[in-house]
């Protein structure tokens, strides 16, 4: 009895903690995604000297990591880097005082 | 009362409403961080295709999907639409599941964003507060509190790891053994 209720705290500590691993990394997820996002609107300008307008651009711990001007071959050479795109901020550059109505 | 708070972003002269969150769904199997433009314009809530793209949601998969392919006009382009219907969406400890347009066709361009519709403030009974002049905006949500638990403890967890969680805390107070036996009954 004793050993199968030791069992059971085992094993639902290791539940409670794999809940709290899966919570840790969403957030994480959702944190890098959102630092790449601003650093990308702080950083457009900067793009666009270095020739990334009418582009799509990935960005990665704020640099970067692959563009192109067809989303498709962007996402493979993401995906050629190891890197899973669903994870990854990718946004158009357009071109200086480019306004978007939707 | 519960708040969603959304990031009111100011550059290139388009000042916006950015909404992030975690879109999930078991059939088809998708995982995918979403930015999206919080439209209070639009009736409904659509991925954008870059963002599908991103997913790697197949065109094949999305033919698959439910509904006919319904035309969905964005800033001057058509795109064919059809409903994933059990999308969830998570937003912090806040999940909530309703059915979302994913382009289908039309979507070569790859430019347009996604939104977040009408439709999820209606499913949220959401008000949404904005304020440009301090870039502030979020959404508050009545009475979610309740929903929320229940979604976390009767969805997300079984009767089962219900159970557990409560002869854990159990467990830390009161003597071990009488309680296991419980434990053991029940289960």
């Amino acid at each position: 009895m004793e050993r199968n209720c030791g069992l059971f705290r085992k094993k639902f500590k290791r539940f409670i903690l794999i809940v709290f691993m899966e919570m840790d990394q969403e957030s994480e997820l959702l944190h890098n995604f959102e630092r790449d996002s601003k650093w990308f609107q702080e950083n457009i300008n900067k793009l666009r000297d270095e020739g990334f307008t009418d582009k799509f651009v990935a960005v990665k711990d704020t640099q970067p990591i692959a563009s192109g001007k067809d989303i498709k071959l962007v996402i493979k050479e993401i995906e050629s880097k190891n890197q899973n795109p669903a994870y990854i901020f990718i946004e158009f550059v357009h071109p200086e005082g480019t306004i978007i109505i939707l | 009362m519960k708040r969603i708070p959304l990031q009111v972003s100011h550059f290139d002269n388009n000042l916006r409403i950015i909404a992030r969150f975690l879109l999930r769904c078991e059939n088809p199997k998708i995982f995918a961080i979403i930015e999206a433009i919080v439209d209070t314009g639009s009736p409904i809530t659509i991925i954008g295709p870059r963002d599908v793209m991103r997913m790697r949601f197949s065109k094949v998969q999305r033919e698959r999907l439910e509904g006919r392919n319904k035309p969905v006009n964005i800033g001057g382009t058509q795109m064919f639409t059809k409903i994933l219907n059990n999308a969830k969406l998570k937003f912090g400890d806040i999940e909530i599941e309703m059915p979302i347009d994913v382009p289908i066709k039309g979507e070569e361009k790859a430019i347009q964003p996604s939104l977040l519709g009408v439709d999820f403030m209606l499913k949220t009974k959401a008000k949404l507060f904005f304020d440009p002049t301090n870039k502030e905006a979020y959404f508050e949500i009545e009475g979610y509190l309740l929903q929320n638990f229940l979604q976390v403890f009767v969805l997300k967890f079984s009767y089962r790891n219900f159970l557990q969680a409560l002869f854990f805390l159990s467990l830390k107070f009161l003597p071990c053994k009488t309680f296991y036996r419980f434990y053991i009954h029940l289960t």
